[in-house]
């Protein structure tokens, strides 16, 4: 009985005992259902809730078995949930008391989720967070490899002696026609450091992104050999337009909002409250 | 196992609206306003431009990813130890570092361009509830008492025992969270948001799927599932479960769920199986298990449609071929799991491996194409990790292992993997293996798929080498030479995964072949054709070509080429490029064609030796493994094969 009465003397036992009523007089004002102590009474609508439940999953209906079986499920958990209330298993249970922390959290944070930002919200959003999304410097070039281990010559000796030739416009050769033949790409599009070092080494990708523009140059080493490169194009990089990331920076800023809101109701709730904080002693 | 307490989350996903419905189906020209001449049809198509590369219609590179990789959603692998979820696992996946389970940081040495998470359906985000005191769960006696345990720091024999429990069926009813409850649907809403947030169209996939883990009697019939649709037709339905009654654990009512899924959504799926090596002579059958009767015409063409790819290598054991079955291939003896079924509930009989492996699979599907009029087995080949960690991690030098307790440690190596009182797997045994590697135009959920839907995909033991292989009946030595050889390949032939029918008068098939290395890894050996064909009187046969090699390298009496030798320092755990070559290419012709008889051929490519991930384990742990640890390895790939079918007599 102590524990009972201490149990009756809670706070939190009041608070949840008027819940509980509020909700029970919802209920029965909602389908004249009676759920008064000792009595759990399963309603016709209650019924066609579980009924309708089960058929959106399934796409039936449920047989009379699996009713059978969904209302004494049903019961079993009233039952169950009752008596745990009554014995306040719900008191000390950090799982129990995050569980509702969070789903205070989740209504508050849901009316974030209602709002639409307008493209002014989105760019300062952008502004003030210019990392979230940014354009990767690129490069475009085309390049003539020579392979390692090739006969005769060595590698880095053709690339060095076919750059000076091609330096000197000798021979009015087509680029594409000198080297050794590859599968490598012999050009790239304008493509990040990142998607040229997936192709052809980062070594090799970040010496490319270094080069001048305009002109053949090298020889530049990769796994693969020795490669005379022309950079045809070099684009900065930078934060990309808002145009382009919308989507992805909505829900971002949806995200962010929504932090801010349950912040902001925490603090709120939290001013209704005195709050001491016994210190331990030394 | 450390005491975690885990937030029960509730999700509210907001699914972007998707795409129009596809078909598989290629398009057929069919005219019916006359017949089409070729110098009309020449002039309604435009010239080639001028430059060699605008206008360029296939893929450039192709896309690595894993199609198979579980999280701390999957039962066994919570069980382990796993906490990483789907979110992480997309995020390591895309190149970023994260913190392993087992508390170290972990960071790919370059991201991959997709990733499918595949948590088991059966179970599916049971742990994160369990380890969060999710009161239904507690309600049942053993959730109870397992949820003690892992809180009283007994998380490891937790563990053992609820997948014990799991695997015979001895679950308290109604525990395990069901397709149709809350718990499942909501795990399964966020992996699908999970997917949704990570996928960036041109940059990274993140697919949706699950794993459907048939494994009865401990006999592996398991097969991922892949969506190529988005969040808003993924979420109508809920994973196929192989737990009676809701799901089965026959492939044939998984096939009929998927065809539920397509007809109910007009969305697309396709579903890869693997481990073979451990279904005990079930992955591939002529006699259907369950029933007792030789497979029949509707199990060949059902197959064919849905299982469009096999997962060749994984780190659980290479799946191509096995030295019994192919005592003339000197490369088939590689990172073999043959000692019994997945629990080793019963051990390995020779008889069973033809119907476990990749190449003897395909030899039995000519066969039986040629009694049906449909080819089962007309599968591609892919490699996956099916780690158990949320890390698709399989760099020899970076292998995170298969579960959270083989995440990299001084012991890990010598760890029992599974042990009975029959037989006993070794962690050393598992292999860094493997990734799938697509020729896809774009990187998106699209386009990915429609490539594995045709095949044009090959299996890569972890290592990135960029692999051609095309057939055709015109391709000419000097093609090997030829500037652009993807498109000579495009143009005169079809890619790997493609097919060949009624070979001219006189001609026999020929194939372009190009290997380039992974560009951070090694050299190559080889590369080598291998060839599977049924003669006239429904013989079996196979051979391995060696095409293009290293070096001056000459074939000798006996018909090899000699090693390319070793330069594998296994005290430093280090190698050199100076043998091998970083690129190989050629033009074969098969030498022994006859043109009656059904054949396939895929392309093997073979790695010079590297240190094994156990060589990497030994130096940075100063541990010294026993004689019987392999210290080194031959990465390799397999190609999709192409088939070749004779004319209708």
């Amino acid at each position: 009985m102590a524990l009972m009465r201490r149990i009756l003397r809670e706070p939190l036992v009041h608070f949840l005992a008027l819940g509980a009523l509020v909700f029970a007089i919802f209920h029965v004002a909602a389908d004249r259902s009676g759920s008064q102590e000792g009595r759990i009474v399963v309603t016709a609508g209650k019924i066609e809730q579980l009924a309708t439940g089960f058929s959106r999953t399934w796409r039936r209906a449920p047989t009379r078995r699996e009713l059978d079986g969904l209302i004494e499920d049903h019961v079993r958990e009233e039952v169950f949930y009752r008596e745990a209330l009554a014995l306040g298993l719900d008191k000390d249970d950090s799982i129990v008391r995050r569980r509702m922390q969070q789903k205070l959290e989740f209504m508050a944070g849901d009316a974030g989720a209602l709002a639409s930002p307008t493209d002014r919200d989105l760019q300062a959003w952008l502004d003030r967070h210019p990392d979230k999304f940014r354009v990767e410097p690129g490069v475009a070039f085309s390049q003539i490899y020579f392979k390692q281990g090739r006969q005769g010559e060595g590698a880095q000796a053709a690339a060095s002696r076919t750059l000076a030739q091609l330096d000197r416009r000798e021979g009015h050769s087509d680029p594409a026609q000198l080297g050794d033949a590859t599968a490598l790409p012999r050009e790239m599009a304008l493509s990040s450091v990142d998607e040229i070092g997936r192709v052809f080494g980062d070594d090799f990708a970040r010496q490319v992104a270094r080069l001048e523009p305009g002109r053949w140059s090298g020889p530049v080493p990769s796994g693969y050999g020795w490669h005379v490169v022309r950079v045809a194009e070099r684009s900065e990089g930078g934060p990309k337009p808002l145009a382009e990331v919308r989507e992805a920076a909505q829900r971002e800023w949806l995200a962010a909002r929504n932090r801010e809101l349950v912040d902001s109701t925490y603090a709120k709730l939290r001013g209704k409250y005195s709050i001491v904080i016994e210190g331990t002693k030394p | 196992m450390k005491r975690i307490t885990h937030l029960i989350t509730a999700f509210l996903a907001v699914f972007a609206a998707g795409s129009a419905p596809q078909l598989w189906a290629q398009q057929e020209t069919t005219t019916d306003i006359g017949t089409l001449d070729r110098g009309s049809a020449e002039k309604a198509f435009k010239q080639r431009p001028y430059s060699p590369y605008a206008g360029r219609n296939f893929p450039t590179r192709p896309l690595f990813g894993d199609t198979h990789l579980h999280t701390s959603f999957s039962m066994d692998a919570g069980a382990f130890g796993a906490r990483l979820g789907p979110k992480e696992a997309y995020r390591f996946a895309k190149g970023e570092e994260v913190t392993a389970s087992s508390g170290q940081p972990a960071k790919l040495s370059r991201p991959l361009d997709f990733l499918v998470v595949t948590d088991h359906s059966d179970g599916f985000g049971f742990f994160p509830l369990l380890i969060g005191g999710d009161s239904k769960m507690l309600a049942y006696p053993q959730g109870r008492k397992w949820y003690d345990m892992i809180q009283g720091g007994k998380g490891a024999d937790a563990a053992m025992e609820i997948v014990v429990s799991f695997s015979q069926g001895k679950m308290d009813e109604g525990l395990l969270p069901v397709p149709g409850t809350p718990a499942y649907r909501s795990a399964w809403r966020e992996t699908i948001k999970a997917a949704e947030e990570a996928n960036e169209p041109g940059r990274f996939t993140a697919f949706i799927g699950y794993e459907w883990t048939s494994n009865t009697g401990g006999n592996n019939l398991h097969r991922n599932i892949i969506f190529r649709d988005n969040g808003d037709k993924a979420s109508r339905v809920e994973p196929y479960t192989t737990q009676k009654p809701l799901g089965s654990d026959n492939p044939r009512d998984l096939w009929k769920w998927m065809a539920m899924y397509e007809e109910k959504t007009g969305g697309e799926l396709l579903t890869i199986a693997h481990n073979g090596n451990l279904s005990n002579g079930r992955m591939f059958p002529i006699i259907e298990p369950g029933t007792g009767k030789k497979i029949d015409r509707e199990y060949a063409q059902t197959r064919m449609k849905w299982e469009r790819l096999y997962e060749a290598t994984q780190i659980k054991g290479d799946g191509e071929s096995h030295p019994f079955l192919s005592p003339n291939d000197e490369f088939a003896n590689f990172e073999r799991w043959d000692k019994g079924n997945l629990d080793l509930s019963e051990l390995k009989k020779k008889e069973m491996l033809e119907f476990e492996y990749v190449r003897s699979a395909l030899k039995n599907g000519l066969k039986l194409e040629s009694e049906l009029g449909v080819n089962p087995y007309k599968f591609g080949l892919v490699g996956s990790t099916d780690a158990h960690t949320g890390l698709a991690a399989v760099e020899e030098d970076n292998f995170f292992g298969k579960t959270t307790s083989s995440e990299p440690s001084a012991e890990r190596a010598m760890h029992p993997f599974i042990k009975n009182e029959k037989a006993v797997v070794m962690a050393w045994e598992t292999i860094a293996s493997g990734y799938a590697a697509v020729w896809a135009r774009e990187n998106t959920r699209e386009s990915l798929f429609d490539a594995m839907a045709r095949r044009e995909t090959y299996a890569t033991t972890g290592s990135r080498m960029v692999v051609r292989f095309f057939g055709g009946f015109d391709f000419e030595p000097k093609d090997a030479g030829s500037r652009l050889p993807a498109e000579t390949g495009y143009a005169k032939g079809v890619p790997m995964g493609g097919d060949l029918a009624a070979a001219p008068s006189g001609k026999a098939p020929t194939f372009l072949v190009a290997a380039l290395k992974d560009p951070m890894g090694a050299n190559l050996d080889r590369y080598q054709v291998v060839k599977g064909w049924l003669d006239a009187k429904g013989a079996l046969h196979e051979k391995v070509y060696d095409v293009a090699w290293s070096g001056g390298r000459k074939a000798g009496a006996d018909g090899k080429l000699p090693s390319v030798g070793n330069t594998v320092d296994v005290a430093n755990a280090t190698w050199s490029n100076t043998i091998g070559a970083p690129e190989l290419i050629a033009v074969w012709k098969d030498p022994d064609f006859d043109a009656s008889q059904r054949a396939f051929y895929y392309g093997r490519v073979i790695e010079i030796p590297t240190p094994r991930w156990t060589a990497y384990d030994a130096k940075r742990f100063g541990v010294k493994l026993p004689p019987e640890v392999p210290m080194t390895t031959t990465e390799r790939a397999y190609t999709s094969p192409i088939w070749y079918t004779p004319a209708r007599s």
